[in-house]
């Protein structure tokens, strides 16, 4: 029955146990693919960072350009002094309004000033590919970048409409890229232990490094963990963030750390939860067995003082003379009352043993009236003074194989049980037959009965039809469920039978016929 | 009187003609002296302009050199020298570790103890990645210094061109006109993070030269790109030095400041303006730009007591006998580092024409034709180089000792030792032709021809 009990426990629990568990695992998924985007996220940050840092430097080129195509001389050498002066400038150039190219151009050109023809045939071959801006543009700039890619990388030219013409610049390409890494941080930032290990690069157009810091040292061709194009006009390089390749399982570690440690937490609350309950239940169990061993010591304590008390009072009754009859009532009285005290520890002994599944019945060779007969004369002097009338119909009186003290117990509990409750009913009957091998008893009364519904309830052990204090009666509760125990152990049963005034309990035993018949056999 | 008065008159009218004679002879030469420019002299630069030959033969076509030399005044008149703005960036790639590393730091640390407290320094170190160790400051507390410059480690590869941009940076915080910028490149390999090629970094050394930032390159060892390292310094008028051993290193770091701690002029532009039918050929040596009839060349500095020159091969029109022409106006221009002010100053050139072989002879200017030797056979030696590279060794020792012969007989011709000195480094160098020998002497050969064309004095 235990074992039951755990099992229905151990699947209620496990039901709502499973759902929290599927629910941490979905929660602990999520927040892996949260954290994955949100570091990737956080990463990207920094290479727009990077890229402001790039962009200002580029807005100061601006500026510095837009000045020096503004103040661009007229006279060739001149210019060329200009080209010389300006760090900026590999080239300085001129078209007028027609678009052609009027500086440098000519016969006397320096080997720079042809290279430089060679570099941009395309871009002033196909027209003017300077266009003026629209009138509907917010912010009258007339200069912009123009980025041109030819066979050996990409040239950066910066242009401002001036007058009638246009004035333009072919940047230093190593010059920017000299600036560029200027401005980036230096290799190794100031350690700071919590930071993870990291590497930043800057690649130009052919994806060659130009620049990169940080102290992480990625292996060859390692793939970045993530990469920006830099706004226009530095379009054509790239930032690359490397750093310690993080295996999907260290995302969202924190939650699964706390999703777990929830969760073991719950499973053990919910374990302990069951211990408590199953202790506290076989502490309950536990209690009442110290207490029915208490009882049943003290029973056995009780039971040779009240033997004693039996003998002695019946040896008294002896002594008294015949004609004592106060005498022989107050002797009656402390024998009847012995009596009660001896059922009732027999009861409570029998209960006992039962408890400890130690019951057991001694068959022998019995004469059920005869049992029936004196278990009524013990009770006749109560009976008489509650003014019970005892009817018998007695037909059981052939030897029989069974347990006389058990059947003169339950008979005993019986008629108690009558004194008890059915004193109103004025009487008593006991009847007793037997077929074949079937002895059957019934002790009727003409008391209140037993309430509609409470049939087995009484049998209960500890069951009391009333707990009132002011009834008369004053039982334990054990009387009819060790009778009917007893009555079991024989093959048999003790039950109430319907009756239609009062209540009548019905015994039933196997009792064969023994072996050495005596008497008549019925 | 019939017969002896008559020999008389015959020997007087012989003894004018002769004089005549004589006096136009002479008073031509007198005329080419006249043409050739007096050196003047108006600030710390001196410049002086002279022609290989100042006379040419007449009724045909001539080249003649045209050479402009400028020399810094002694800086023993100043009251105090310039102060500098230098970086310092050291190669502390893996290769570097050791003694290397040792020296590169001692000597850097010896360069910082000729600073003075008007100076800026800067200390940049560079492996794959790039590290400012000491942002340019003023030389206050040396002892923080020496600090930064012992805590170098060595590492990883070689971010070359990263290393100079960032000390350029440090240099271009400070930079002012009357400040000597400068970048010292100690490398012992090649660059191979970022831009690495010859081309990327003599552009770069040409973008810093507009800033007015030279750079000189230290090659440490045998496994530098010495290509690149002369590029580098070469074409931003930087010095550059191969330092075989670690403990070179000391020496030349004490060159280099030297050389940083004399200077007397900045920002220097040679303006060349050809006239007369005269056009330019090519410089030797010195690079120019040519356009037109217009050659320009500049410089970073001037030092005290050394002379920097340019040598422009010209082309003189024809013209007859007798015939004088202005063919070249120089124009100077500079900042005077000592004084702090612009200076101006300009030249010309005149050459005569005449028949006489003795005349042309005698115009020559020994000084401006030895250079002209020396550098024409600079270029040869640099031809062998390439013939080296092609695995043509047999025609580069060809090409050498040619050269050798020639410089022998010019040496001769020209009675300069300089010129004999040269032919016998010709020799050594066609010897030993085995490829094995190639990294060392290709080192050595690239270092002279750098120092001989940008005229170092050291090396």
């Amino acid at each position: 029955m235990r074992a039951r009990l755990i099992i229905v426990l151990l699947l209620m629990l496990a039901i709502p146990i499973l759902g929290v568990a599927w629910l941490g695992i979905s929660t602990y998924r999520n927040e892996q693919t949260l954290a994955k985007h949100r570091r990737d996220a956080l990463l990207l940050d920094k290479l727009h960072d990077i890229d402001d840092t790039l962009a200002k430097l580029i807005a100061a080129y601006e500026q510095r350009l837009q000045d020096v195509l503004k103040k661009m001389e007229e006279a060739p050498d001149a210019i060329r002094n200009q080209t010389q002066q300006e760090r900026l400038s590999r080239q300085l150039f001129r078209l007028n309004d027609q678009g052609a190219l009027v500086f440098p151009a000519g016969d006397d050109l320096s080997d720079e000033e042809r290279a430089f023809l060679t570099r941009t045939r395309r871009i002033f071959q196909g027209g003017n590919i300077f266009r003026k801006p629209n009138e509907t543009q917010a912010i009258q700039s007339d200069c912009d970048w123009l980025v041109w890619h030819f066979d050996e990388g990409v040239q950066l030219i910066y242009w401002c409409a001036v007058g009638k013409g246009i004035n333009g610049v072919e940047l230093d390409p190593v010059v920017l890229a000299a600036d560029l890494i200027a401005a980036l941080p230096e290799g190794t930032p100031s350690p700071r232990k919590r930071a993870a290990p990291f590497r930043i690069r800057l690649l130009d157009v052919n994806d060659e490094i130009l620049y990169q810091w940080g102290d992480y040292k990625p292996p060859e061709n390692d793939v970045s963990v993530t990469s920006l194009k830099p706004s226009f006009p530095l379009t054509s390089f790239r930032l690359t963030y490397h750093a310690v390749p993080v295996p999907d399982g260290a995302f969202g570690r924190s939650a699964a750390l706390g999703l777990t440690l929830g969760f073991f937490a719950l499973l053990l609350a919910v374990v302990l939860l069951g211990v408590y309950f199953v202790r506290e239940s076989s502490r309950d169990a536990r209690a009442a067995r110290d207490r029915m061993t208490f009882v049943n010591q003290v029973s056995h304590e009780l039971k040779t003082p009240l033997t004693n008390l039996r003998m002695y009072a019946e040896l008294l009754g002896e002594y008294l003379e015949e004609d004592d009859e106060k005498g022989h009532r107050y002797v009656n009285v402390i024998v009847q009352e012995s009596e009660r005290l001896s059922r009732l520890i027999a009861n409570v002994l029998s209960f006992a043993r039962h408890a400890r599944g130690k019951l057991t019945i001694r068959k022998s060779d019995t004469v059920p009236d005869q049992i029936i007969l004196d278990t009524v004369e013990r009770f006749r002097p109560v009976f008489e003074q509650a003014r019970i009338d005892i009817r018998l119909d007695l037909d059981a009186a052939t030897q029989r194989v069974l347990d006389g003290d058990a059947l003169a117990q339950i008979v005993a509990n019986l008629l108690s049980n009558v004194e008890k409750y059915a004193v109103k009913g004025k009487w008593v009957k006991i009847e007793s037959r037997l077929q074949n091998d079937r002895l059957t008893v019934v002790v009727e009364d003409a008391g209140e009965g037993i309430p509609a519904g409470k049939e087995e309830a009484i049998f209960k052990p500890f069951y009391r039809l009333s707990n009132r204090l002011t009834d008369r009666a004053a039982g334990t509760g054990i009387g009819l469920s060790i009778s009917r125990e007893l009555a079991r152990r024989h093959g048999g049963d003790l039950r109430v039978v319907p009756t239609p005034k009062g209540a009548a309990f019905q015994i039933e035993m196997i009792a064969p016929q023994s072996s050495t018949p005596k008497g008549d056999t019925a | 009187m019939k017969k002896e008065p008559k020999n008389i008159l015959v020997a007087a009218a012989v003894m004018a003609l002769i004089g005549m004679v004589l006096f136009a002879a002479s008073a031509q030469t007198k005329t080419v002296k006249i043409a050739t420019a007096i050196p003047s002299q108006n600030g710390a630069v001196a410049m002086d302009v002279a022609l290989g030959t100042g006379v040419v033969q007449a009724g045909k076509k001539e080249t003649v050199l045209l050479k402009v030399g400028l020399t810094g005044d002694d800086l023993k008149n100043a009251t105090a020298r310039p102060p500098v703005n230098v970086a310092i960036v050291l190669d502390r790639s893996g290769s570097m570790s050791g003694e290397k590393m040792q020296k590169a730091k001692e000597a850097a640390l010896a360069a910082v103890e000729r600073l003075g407290s008007e100076d800026i320094v800067s200390l940049v170190a560079y492996d794959d990645t790039v590290d400012v160790l000491i942002p340019a400051t003023k030389v206050r507390d040396k002892a923080a210094l020496r600090r930064s410059i012992q805590k170098i480690r060595s590492g990883g590869s070689t971010a070359l061109f990263a290393g100079v941009s960032k000390g350029a940076y440090e240099v271009r915080k400070f930079l002012d006109e009357n400040r000597i910028g400068r970048v010292v490149l100690v490398s012992d390999g090649l660059a191979n993070v970022g831009p690495s090629s010859v081309g990327a970094l003599g552009d770069l050394g040409a973008s810093l030269v507009k800033e007015g930032i030279s750079v000189t390159t230290v090659g440490l060892g045998m496994g530098y790109n010495e290509d690149l390292m002369v590029a580098l310094a070469g074409r931003s008028d930087g010095n550059h030095a191969f330092a075989e051993n670690a403990t070179d290193l000391a020496r030349i770091f004490d060159h280099e400041f030297g050389d940083l701690l004399s200077v007397v002029a900045r920002n220097v532009t040679i303006e060349i303006y050809l006239k007369g039918g005269a056009t330019p050929v090519r410089t030797l040596g010195r690079k120019a730009v040519i356009t037109g009839n217009r050659v320009v060349s500049r410089l970073n500095q001037v030092y005290a007591k050394q002379e920097k020159f340019l040598l422009l091969e010209v082309a003189v029109p024809a013209s007859f006998s007798g015939d004088t022409k202005e063919i070249a106006t120089v124009n100077l221009s500079y900042h005077d580092a000592v004084a702090d002010r612009s200076i101006t100053a300009n030249n010309s050139a005149a050459i005569a024409y005449s028949d006489s072989a003795a005349a042309v002879e005698a115009s020559q200017d020994r000084n401006v034709l030895i250079a002209g030797a020396e550098l024409r056979a600079n270029e040869q030696n640099k031809v062998a180089v390439d013939l080296m590279d092609k695995g043509q060794y047999d025609q580069a020792q060809q090409v050498l000792e040619k050269n050798a012969a020639f410089l022998e007989a010019s040496s001769k011709q020209l009675k300069s030792n300089r010129l004999k000195k040269r032919a016998s480094e010709n020799r050594s160098d066609s010897k030993d032709m085995k490829p094995s020998a190639a990294p060392r002497r290709r080192k050595m050969m690239r270092s002279k021809q750098h120092s001989l064309d940008s005229q170092m004095m050291w090396e």
